[in-house]
């Protein structure tokens, strides 16, 4: 078992270290990028088959399903986060700072539960409802400048 | 299929425990199965994931932020397993580490003289006319720009990839070996361990028992249906089920978390149940344990030593409530049982065990029974005439068992329950003469039998029930106890037993009653009724399940038993 962590380790390094080096060899962000996510992909149902005995996030089939759609979504991801940071302005204030506490340095939802005075399951759900939001206005704002 | 609104509500929540990094062992498989069914949620979780990407990642990084924050990654995962290492594996990491480095280092070092090149490059042209020079320096800084746009959107998009590949692959990568599994007795897994050594991660007991002994010499008995997370050598999460912990000292420590408190070890034994709406149960056999529970909104966390022969109970409201171990004295295994055993968690539990003190799962003592006049326990019975009384008495010793009886000679109406059923009962013999007790061996050469069978063994326990008694057992304490499971029926061979000289008529009635109402009869008058199967289907709502050994009038000796009596589980996915 030591030679499958080892070798998971060295996986790893060298499937990012590949990324690193060779991404300067592509002529197009989205080439390299739906390389990159097929060595994920490949490492990821490699690690999965060596791993049975645990249960993985997603079954090989979802994951080939998950990294298709990521790979078309991550080709609009310049525009998806500008579209992310329009709907972020559009949020609440309140909102906002919620937003602004959990996605700080190693905060937790609990944490900002605490600074807040709010009850861990309230700003759970609460960041729950502002991400679908979030979500439903990117879809919007990326829907409207695809019309334009 | 197109997902009604409510499977997206719930993916959003099960989202934001993905989000947050606690989902449980359920909400992944539930993820993946709503992924699995539904296109327009794989979509959906895809957009919910990059936008959970871009909220962490909203700072811009330079190249060289980027290239420490992947060195940073690397090298940190290798890291994290050092403290779990033997020093062969410590050296490969070293060399991991190394490489890691150097792969790096000349990454960093081509970027370096890349950018040096461009300056001299640079410098060249700068010597060059100034016409010549404001051209070509127009066109250069065209390609810088388009250099730097292109760049900067690489990067973004490797950050982008990388965050999602290492949120993705990482727990997977998590290859530890951090504990070896031991002896198991009837154990079904969700998906069975390939070999003994056993990684972080989720795992689901079904059925059975299981021990596991972790790297740092902790040992637990695990007792399904149990859903638990190996952390680390020394730290586990249990969701949901019962274990038992035998730490030893170089294990002082050792935790588990659970979703309501953490329980801290320092060197001892003790057992845990986490029940279905969380509320859990501490038992401390030896040494001391320290118990958090987790704060809530307007209750603050609380701390508390529990020490050796004490049960702290953490309610469904967080209250942290302290008693003696006196009250459910043998609700834990404390060692594996045997495969012999009758009752498996998540499939049947022994009746008779429960009434040898146990939990229904071999944990009672054999021979230990129930005075059905005062509803004392005895550690061993004893066949002796007494005469009955006209009361129902509670059990207090045992938390399954509600309350025992005598049917009266002269018959009519009798209490049969705490929550006031009667059963009006035919006359009879009135008398009674032996404990209801955990099996039985009526003398030192006869063993009970029915149908040349042997009873009251490990494998085939009896619950001895000597006419003129009864005895009722609360359905809803016994589900309280059974996490994730469900009781489908009480099943049961009962008799009396073969070892008695067949020189009379037998002559006894059995009942089995729930919530007051009949659903077995049988009069025993003919030495060939001997053996009887019993079956009764339990409802949910069902509350008390009662037994009645009722002697009749003739003078029989009437060692009536129910042989392997169950109640059968049925797991709760």
């Amino acid at each position: 078992m030591v030679n499958h962590w080892a070798d998971a380790d060295d996986i790893l390094q060298e499937a990012v270290i590949v990324m690193m080096r060779k991404f300067q060899g592509f002529d197009s962000a989205e080439r390299f990028l739906k390389w990159a996510l097929r060595v994920a992909h490949l490492e990821i149902l490699n690690h999965v088959q060596k791993r049975r005995n645990h249960l993985p996030l997603f079954s090989p089939a979802v994951l080939e399903a998950i990294e298709e759609k990521a790979a078309r979504e991550i080709q609009t991801q310049d525009s998806r986060r500008e579209a992310l940071q329009a709907c972020i302005r559009k949020l609440r204030e309140r909102d906002q700072e919620l937003l602004r506490l959990r996605y700080e340095v190693e905060a937790t939802t609990r944490s900002v539960a605490q600074t807040v005075g709010r009850s861990t399951d309230a700003v759970y759900k609460a960041l729950n409802r502002i991400h679908h939001q979030l979500l439903m206005c990117v879809r919007r704002t990326l829907a409207q400048e695809s019309r334009l | 299929m197109i997902p009604d609104e409510s499977k997206y509500r719930e993916l959003v929540t099960l989202l934001g425990a993905v989000r947050d990094g606690n989902a449980t062992a359920e909400q992944r498989l539930r993820t993946n199965d709503l992924l699995g069914q539904y296109p327009e949620l794989q979509q959906y979780y895809v957009e919910f994931m990059l936008i959970s990407v871009e909220l962490h990642g909203c700072r811009r990084l330079s190249p060289q932020e980027h290239a420490d924050l992947l060195t940073e990654q690397i090298i940190g995962s290798a890291d994290k397993s050092a403290d779990v290492l033997s020093p062969a594996d410590e050296a490969r990491r070293e060399q991991i580490r190394a490489k890691a480095q150097r792969q790096l280092e000349a990454f960093l070092a081509e970027q370096e003289a890349l950018r040096r090149q461009q300056a001299a490059l640079q410098r060249h042209e700068n010597r060059r006319s100034f016409r010549e020079l404001c051209s070509l320096a127009m066109g250069r800084f065209e390609q810088v720009g388009i250099w730097t746009l292109r760049m900067t959107k690489r990067l973004a998009a490797v950050t982008a990839v990388v965050l999602i590949c290492l949120a993705i692959t990482l727990p997977m990568l998590n290859r530890r070996v951090v504990a070896v599994l031991g002896e198991e007795t009837d154990a079904r897994w969700l998906h069975p361990p390939e070999d003994a050594n056993l990684h972080p991660g989720p795992m689901v007991l079904e059925e059975g028992y299981a021990q596991i002994t972790f790297k740092q010499g902790t040992q637990i008995i695990l007792q399904a249906p149990c859903t638990f997370d190996l952390c680390s050598k020394n730290r586990m999460v249990l969701e949901r089920g019962m274990v038992t912990a035998n730490v030893p000292s170089q294990a002082h420590g050792f935790a588990v978390q659970t979703p309501r408190a953490q329980v801290t070890d320092f060197g001892t034994e003790f057992g845990l149940q986490v029940k279905d709406q969380h509320e859990s149960e501490v038992h401390v056999f030896a040494g001391r344990v320290r118990l958090e529970t987790a704060s809530r909104a307007r209750q603050p966390s609380q701390k508390r030593d529990i020490t050796q022969g004490k049960a702290a109970v953490i309610t469904k409201s967080g209250e942290l409530n302290i008693s003696s171990l006196g009250a459910r004295p043998n609700l834990f295994v404390r060692n594996i049982p045997g495969p012999s055993t009758f009752g498996i968690p998540n499939k049947r539990m022994d009746v008779a065990d429960i009434v040898g003190g146990g939990s229904g799962f071999g944990t009672g003592r054999r021979y230990a029974g129930i005075d059905p006049v005062t509803g004392l326990t005895v550690s061993t019975y004893r066949s002796e005439k007494r005469t009955g009384e006209k009361k129902y008495v509670e059990v207090p010793s045992l938390p399954f068992v509600d309350g025992v009886f005598t049917p009266l000679a002269q018959g009519g109406l009798m209490p049969i329950s705490t929550a006031g059923h009667h059963f009006d009962f035919p006359p009879g013999g009135g008398d009674w003469y032996v404990e209801i007790a955990h099996g039985g061996k009526p003398d030192p050469q006869a063993f009970l039998t029915l149908d040349g069978q042997t009873y009251g063994t490990t494998d085939r326990p009896a619950l001895l029930m000597h006419a003129n008694v009864g005895i009722t057992f609360n359905l809803d304490a016994i589900r309280e106890s059974l996490t994730g499971s469900r009781i489908k029926r009480f099943t049961s061979v009962c008799g009396i037993s073969n070892h008695v000289q067949k020189t009379k008529t037998p002559d006894a009635i059995i009942y089995v009653l729930v919530d007051g109402q009949v659903r077995f009869y049988r009069k025993i008058e003919l030495p060939t009724d001997l053996a009887v199967n019993i079956r009764v289907d339990l409802r949910e709502d069902e509350r008390f399940l009662t037994l009645v050994c009722m002697a009749g009038t003739a003078n029989y000796g009437d060692w009536t038993f129910f042989g392997i009596p169950a109640l059968e589980l049925e797991g709760e996915r």
